[in-house]
């Protein structure tokens, strides 16, 4: 939390791949592992592209 | 990587687009809030004329348009000039299709917490700034948390005291219990 230090905004590619792990740890520490909103103005364009879904299957890399 | 070829294909022909809403929540927080479409800003004031951007798409095999594609099974929507009043950047990300960029995390946080509280209370999205918040306080994704505070007492977002409150909620779900 200190915002002092200096503040990472950019990764490589590897950096991201290898820091994936962490934020799903972080995100799946509060609530459930997907928040998906019930319905929006794209529904007409996503359920029927995806199985009557929002999106696709969550399938974690 | 889908992100990444559009706004390769957006950048070479001189137009930088940035991720944004929803959809940079799913890079901040690893796909924890999904779903199947990107949501893309132009950060380069000069307009994509219309034609253009069907041109561009095309070499992506899109269909669709004028500011809404579908590429590779997935949506891509193009939603104008990106807003923006973080003093933070942009977050890059170099993948081997193009560089990426997101709203900076510190806009997400404040947004999240604006739509958890405005217009009225929403669970949903209430969820969505937890989760938010959750990567932020464990430095999964690193933030400037007097940005994020200074963000939130703009008038134009003004959810200082609710941002504040949701924190200290997430910091308490995330203590491990004795």
């Amino acid at each position: 939390m200190n915002s002092n230090r200096a503040l990472k905004t950019e990764w490589t590619w590897d950096e991201w791949q290898q820091s994936r792990a962490a934020r799903r740890a972080a995100a799946d520490k509060i609530g459930p592992a997907i928040v998906r909103r019930k319905e929006s103005s794209s529904d007409r364009r996503l359920r029927p592209a995806f199985k009557g879904e929002r999106g696709p299957d969550f399938n974690p890399a | 990587m889908l992100a990444g070829v559009v706004s390769r294909v957006f950048r070479e022909a001189g137009w930088e687009l940035v991720v944004v809403g929803g959809s940079a929540v799913e890079f901040y927080t690893e796909g924890a809030y999904m779903s199947g479409d990107i949501d893309f800003c132009r950060q380069t004031l000069t307009p994509i004329p219309l034609r253009r951007a069907q041109d561009l798409m095309a070499q992506l095999n899109a269909t669709g348009g004028p500011r809404s594609w579908k590429v590779a099974g997935l949506f891509v929507d193009l939603l104008g000039l990106l807003e923006n009043e973080a003093n933070t950047p942009c977050r890059t990300i170099t993948t081997p299709y193009g560089a990426i960029k997101v709203i900076p995390a510190e806009m997400a946080v404040v947004e999240r917490a604006l739509s958890a509280f405005y217009p009225k209370p929403d669970g949903e999205a209430k969820a969505v700034a937890k989760k938010m918040l959750a990567v932020c306080l464990d430095g999964a994704t690193p933030v400037d948390w007097n940005e994020i505070e200074r963000l939130s007492r703009l008038p134009a977002f003004n959810v200082q005291n609710e941002l504040n409150a949701l924190k200290e909620e997430v910091a308490r779900e995330l203590k491990p219990r004795a």
